[in-house]
């Protein structure tokens, strides 16, 4: 069975290159668009990993981030923040709620596949 | 540094005449009215702070020469310079030694010392500025994100051999809308920083359009005592300087209380009691039997010409934020919540009620020395908050016998203050080593 990832981010051009590169790669690649009920769709989905936008419509990706970690069976999903405020406070606090690799917009693709597959070998 | 009214209009005037300007010209480049200027040309109003460097720009002269006049000390500026830059007695005595045998290098110190000010200013101006720009964060993300795009779908077409024709298409779709909302958000951020580096200064938020629209009056609207507050809606509305409808409403609250405070204490009630009492705020609120808040407001809206010196006036409610501000020329008031803790303003806030004289030597370049009364009312509380909430003010005198008196030393934010060992220090200066 291939590995399941939810992506949630809601910039439709950042979602069609990213699903096509992890689809490439074996990967089954749901999306979500908006903040509100991210964590609605994550507990449905229950996918191997998580890759989480911050600045999403309705709720902040940090705050999404801390619900999850509140959910006992969510405390070692691998999610993986992809922002573009990089700034040191903004990873300080991704890495105290509990984030598993955190990388800044712009990226490269080979960089957020390598991450994707180190998180789920 | 007491500024020289009585011929600083004098020297505007000699110089607008030798450029060949009329007052009707120049004051237009300076956007005040000829009427206006003719004040100020004989020393009818004084003036200060934005409009004396406006006007020293249009003139292309030195704001300094044309506040102090050519003549001024050579000698006391040095020894002030020397002061400020924290110097002690001895240097300051060998002033008159260096001024003497190097008059050159003197004026070049001077000069360094005053282009450090303007520096110093303007820092301050671009600090506030970046740190509270809600629309260059915003416009910043959207080129990034866009960037993001077009570089991981760049990347999928240059990387990928076996790519399917729809998914090619697609993604050459992508990039060529991606592309244009790039050159659009690039464009926008380009015309934004264009527009606003014009004048550092430029009018942004609501409260900034007021404080340029009280600016533009030099405070003073006794003119308007008898106005109906449908007069004040009418003069609102056409005012240039407001030009949102935040920036209105924040007026007409301002001229609401302007009106109540103006019937609660005459004007000339006011005058009469300030010969008796002077500033003392509050002596001259027994004396007008009213509150110490509306003596502070009404002397701060009356002409400084009818006073006979300027008066500055913060006043802040409990979390420091200024809701109003009234600077005075050599004590900076910064425009967003990050004051000089020490200023008494705050203090009173823990002492509701209790006025709180106190002399303060402003560390600033151009700082002074000021008599200032800080005093907090308090509002009773409503359903809606669980305690009282507190409205601190606190009134800038400018205080020319420096004597015999012990001034508490105090800056104006902690990034611009060059005071050491400061118990009340939140952040290092970019002026040195001041360090936290």
């Amino acid at each position: 069975m291939s590995k399941t990832v939810l992506l949630i981010e809601d910039e439709p051009n950042i979602i069609e290159a990213i699903s096509f590169i992890l689809s490439r790669d074996g990967w089954t690649v749901a999306t979500h668009s908006n903040g509100h009920d991210a964590n609605d769709a994550i507990l449905r989905r229950k996918p191997d990993l998580v890759i989480l936008d911050v600045m999403l419509p309705g709720k902040s990706g940090f705050d999404i981030l801390r619900d999850l970690r509140q959910d006992a069976q969510f405390q070692d999903l691998p999610v993986l923040i992809l922002t573009a405020r990089g700034q040191t406070k903004d990873r300080e606090l991704a890495q105290s709620l509990g984030v598993s690799r955190f990388m800044t917009k712009p990226f490269s693709n080979a960089d957020v596949l390598a991450a994707a597959n180190d998180l789920v070998p | 540094m007491a500024l020289d009214t009585g011929s600083t209009g004098a020297r505007l005037r000699e110089r607008r005449i030798a450029v060949g300007l009329k007052q009707a010209e120049l004051a237009e480049m300076v956007g005040i009215s000829a009427s206006y200027l003719n004040l100020i040309e004989h020393n009818r109003r004084r003036i200060a702070g934005k409009l004396l460097i406006n006007l020293a720009n249009a003139l292309e002269m030195d704001a300094a020469t044309l506040s102090e006049g050519v003549q001024s000390s050579l000698v006391g500026r040095l020894k002030e310079c020397a002061s400020d830059h924290g110097r002690d007695g001895q240097v300051i005595e060998r002033a008159i030694d260096f001024a003497t045998r190097f008059p050159q290098w003197a004026e070049l110190t001077i000069s360094l010392d005053r282009k450090l000010r303007q520096m110093e200013q303007t820092v301050d101006v671009l600090n506030d500025r970046l740190s509270h720009d809600p629309h260059l964060a915003t416009s910043l993300h959207e080129v990034l994100t866009t960037v993001t795009a077009i570089r991981s779908t760049s990347s999928i077409l240059a990387d990928t051999d076996d790519i399917a024709p729809e998914w090619r298409s697609r993604f050459h779709r992508n990039l060529n809308e991606d592309s244009r909302r790039l050159t659009e958000g690039a464009q926008a951020l380009v015309s934004y920083l264009d527009t606003s580096s014009q004048d550092t200064v430029s009018i942004g938020t609501p409260w900034d359009e007021l404080d340029a629209f009280w600016a533009a009056h030099e405070y003073c609207f006794d003119d308007f005592d008898h106005f109906s507050p449908q007069d004040w809606q009418a003069y609102i509305a056409d005012a240039r300087e407001l030009m949102s409808g935040q920036a209105r409403s924040l007026a007409m609250d301002f001229a609401n209380r302007y009106l109540d405070d103006a019937a609660r204490i005459p004007k000339q009630t006011l005058m009469d009691a300030v010969d008796v009492c002077g500033f003392d705020t509050v002596q001259l609120a027994q004396a007008v039997r009213s509150d110490i808040p509306t003596v502070m407001r009404r002397l701060a809206f009356l002409s400084s010409q009818d006073l006979g010196t300027d008066i500055g006036l913060a006043c802040c409610d409990a979390s420091g934020s200024f809701t109003m501000r009234k600077p005075v020329a050599g004590f900076h008031i910064p425009r967003f919540g990050s004051a000089c803790a020490l200023w008494p303003i705050f203090a009173a806030i823990g002492r509701p009620m209790a006025p709180i004289s106190m002399v303060l030597r402003h560390t600033g370049r151009e700082g002074g020395t000021f008599d200032t009364i800080s005093y907090a009312e308090v509002q009773p509380a409503y359903d809606t908050t669980p305690y009282p909430m507190t409205r601190s003010y606190m009134l800038i005198i400018p205080r020319h016998e420096t004597d015999g008196i012990d001034p508490l030393r105090v800056g104006a934010a902690c990034r611009v203050c060059a005071r050491n060992a400061c118990p009340a220090r939140r952040e290092g200066s970019i002026l040195g080593h001041q360090g936290l």
